[in-house]
């Protein structure tokens, strides 16, 4: 149940013993079937729910009741109050349930529910085809395995970092050659001008006089 | 349960690959709580290395190949998640080691237990709140949300049991790091970790899993050798994980933001511009300050549980200066024995510090901080707080013109013997020179006096004052901040120190002048009674 850390007590004010009893167990089904009503006002609409459906379960045992009488029996109608009464709540009941995301909250449970599904499927299928996923370092060679299928890929190491630092030294050179200006460096690599400056300095280590 | 199929595999696929993942779930970085279809966010090439490729690595089947045991399996993903990430200001280190790597890893790495660091709750606020926003609002990010608790104990419990705790390192309490008590964590964010101090860290280590944690470390480098992050980042077996960059990796950072900065630093061979803009690491500095001493020997301590009470700060802007009698509310304490009020003075800011001499300790009462006044409005409030508070002595940073002005107004309206002329390049006496019999030595029946440079002995007072407990110092970040990154580096004969910190050094440069008031009026004059120093008296009605 999500309402552990206790953040609402059910309070079933306005009901009898045994509806109150029936309603905190439905107030409890909700929670369980419904873990997103975690938040304080969530649960006091909630209350407010589980008390309306205890009502309508009133007009209902009101209905059976009077529909023992024998003018009733013959008539084989309700009365029309009682019928109204038990429409309007009903209408809550829909209203409050809307609100409450009772409907389409549903799917959002069923989404997270089918992620973790899916992740444990793919966790499967991982396991029975680990060829697909194997993958060996550039750096050190040594085998390990994605979660992403490799089989159509060749292990490559990026020509744009050394030690996780961005520098492309075949751009460079190119830079050096007067092949392409600081501008353009600068926009391959996604920097400014002034990177490419501080890469000379301290990564290639090249001297400039200033 | 139904089959896989391709497509399935496919959303996998970039569903946990992590640059993928951030681009696609997150249109703006800055507001991650927003989805969009057709939005996409950008990972800039430079900050890739600064996101987990965790999400994408299948840990349990290469432990399976190679035959490692859980310990061995964990060692692999320390090694893939770790990163000390130094660096200039503004190229994005905690947007991306930390914020972005959160969502990810939030949703991808289930049933463990996170913890996220920083120095003070600002800092915590600052990512945690939009991490919060995040998954209360983002229509995807929401389906994990099982219960989230904001500020000030940020608690975040989602749906795949993956338990995030913010713990704030309390850096200026008496007892920081107090938070990782009772905490077991397989994964650590450190934001500003260039300010984790060493008892912090030592409190960190005891809060980690037994299999160990994944770092996730970013701050400036302003930071010494022996630091917790000066240890990281030249640690052996931290060191291919350290990235360390200049602001200029940044695509946005321009002439004219350098022309800024230049101005803010006061030029490239600056500290603070070669710390905050070049992301230098200076290694020929040592931290001045120990500043475990300072905080066991002058904080306020914790009583009870009860927080310690926090300095009162007021702020001066022109626009409110106007108003300036009803914003600024200072009295003085009925157990003042003398008032001692100090400042440093700038240009664009002017940082006023009260204390209350009670017996042999200062108790730190105001700082008072003004901003773009001219020389006469500074004055008129150091008038009124003079006055209000009948101060007994009152000293000025004269190092440059402004300093000088306020000094020489001062001089008119008040006595000479209640006021301090602060002059970093100037020299004061600071003891007698003595012959071999430790007698005095006396000139013309004048004593002969010991001189040494303002600014490096108003340091070397300021220090002893500190450590002998002699300032009672509330809750005060701002102080905590500059004073932890004071950094001494010899120069030719003789020592220059640099605070390097993002709020400045006036703050630090306001106690130094205090640290030579206080010698001046008080601790040279109980040295032997050679000749009576003119006592100071209080300006009003007190008097000594």
């Amino acid at each position: 149940m999500e309402n552990k850390d206790n953040i609402y007590t059910f309070r079933g004010t306005g009901l009898s013993v045994s509806e109150k009893n029936a309603a905190k167990k439905r107030f409890e089904d909700y929670i369980s079937a419904y873990p997103h009503l975690n938040k304080l006002s969530l649960l006091q609409l909630l209350e407010e729910l589980v008390f309306l459906e205890a009502i309508s379960e009133r007009y209902k045992n009101k209905i059976a009741k009077i529909s023992k009488k024998k003018q009733v029996k013959d008539s084989n109608v309700v009365p029309s109050n009682l019928m109204k009464e038990l429409s309007d709540n009903t209408k809550q009941v829909l209203e409050l349930k809307e609100k409450l995301g009772l409907f389409e909250s549903k799917d959002k449970i069923d989404a997270f529910t089918d992620l973790e599904n899916l992740k444990k499927k793919s966790e499967i299928y991982r396991k029975e085809h680990p060829l697909s996923f194997k993958t060996t370092c550039p750096f050190c060679s040594k085998i390990y395995f994605l979660k992403r299928k490799t089989e159509n890929y060749t292990p490559h190491v990026s020509p744009f970092f050394e030690n996780k630092i961005l520098v492309n030294r075949p751009l460079f050179k190119l830079y050096h050659e007067g092949r392409i200006t600081k501008q353009e460096i600068a926009e391959a690599h996604g920097t400014s001008e002034d990177y490419i400056d501080w890469v000379e300095e301290n990564i290639l280590k090249i001297k400039k006089s200033k | 349960m139904k089959l896989i199929t391709e497509q399935n595999i496919a959303f996998l696929e970039e569903f946990n690959t992590p640059k993928a993942f951030t681009e696609i779930m997150f249109s703006n970085f800055d507001n991650p709580a927003v989805y969009s279809q057709d939005k996409f966010g950008e990972v800039r090439l430079y900050q890739e290395p600064f996101l987990s490729d965790e999400s994408i690595i299948d840990f349990e089947a290469t432990a399976k190949y190679h035959k490692l045991n859980k310990k061995q399996e964990f060692q692999l993903r320390k090694q893939t998640g770790d990163i000390y990430l130094f660096g200039a200001r503004r190229f994005g280190k905690s947007l991306i080691v930390e914020k972005m790597d959160l969502l990810n890893s939030m949703v991808h790495i289930d049933n463990i237990t996170a913890a996220f660091g920083s120095v003070d709750l600002i800092h915590i606020n600052e990512i945690l709140d939009s991490i919060k926003n995040a998954f209360q609002n983002h229509p995807i990010l929401k389906l994990w949300e099982r219960s989230i608790k904001g500020a000030p104990n940020y608690k975040f419990q989602l749906k795949n049991n993956h338990n995030l705790q913010s713990v704030n390192f309390n850096i200026g309490s008496k007892s920081p790091g107090k938070q990782w008590y009772g905490k077991h964590v397989s994964r650590a964010y450190l934001e500003e970790a260039s300010l984790e101090t060493e008892k912090v860290y030592k409190k960190r280590l005891d809060a980690v899993s037994e299999f160990g944690a994944v770092i996730r470390s970013s701050g400036m480098t302003n930071f010494t050798t022996y630091s917790p992050a000066g240890l990281a980042f030249y640690g052996k077996e931290e060191k291919k994980h350290v990235i360390n960059y200049p602001q200029f990796v940044n695509p946005f950072w321009d002439e004219a933001e350098k022309k800024r900065r230049l101005k803010q630093y006061g030029g490239e061979d600056a500290l603070n511009y070669r710390v905050f803009v070049k992301g230098e690491v200076v290694t020929d500095g040592i931290a001045f300050f120990d500043m475990d001493r300072v905080r066991e020997a002058c904080y306020v301590p914790e009583i009870k549980g009860k927080t310690p009470r926090e300095i009162k700060r007021f702020e001066i802007t022109k626009e409110r200066f106007p108003l300036f009698k009803s914003s600024i509310v200072v009295e003085r304490p009925v157990n003042a024995e003398r008032i001692f009020i100090n400042s440093d003075v700038g240009k664009n800011v002017n940082e006023i510090i009260v204390h209350s001499e009670i017996g042999n300790k200062y108790d730190y009462l105001y700082n008072i901080v003004l901003y773009n006044l001219t020389v006469l409005e500074k004055y008129e409030i150091y008038k009124y707080i003079i006055e209000k508070l009948q101060a007994n002595v009152i000293g000025f940073d004269c190092g440059d013109g402004e300093g000088r002005a306020l000094y020489s107004m001062a001089e008119r309206d008040y006595p000479k013997e209640n006021l301090v002329y602060y002059d970093g390049s100037m020299k004061l006496n600071v003891d007698f020179t003595y012959d071999e019999k430790k007698n005095i030595i006396m000139e013309k029946g004048e004593p002969v006096y010991r001189q040494e440079y303002m600014s490096e002995f108003s340091m070397h007072r300021l220090a002893n004052l500190l450590y002998g407990g002699r300032f009672i110092i509330p809750v005060d970040y701002k102080f905590d901040s500059q004073f932890s990154v004071v950094m001494s580096m010899i120069s030719g004969t003789r020592t220059k120190f640099r605070c390097v910190s993002e709020s400045g050094d006036h703050l630090l440069d306001a106690h130094r002048v205090m640290a030579i008031a206080q010698w001046i009026k008080k601790d040279f004059n109980t040295t032997p009674k050679i000749e009576n120093h003119p006592s100071a008296g209080a300006v009003g009605t007190i008097s000594f």
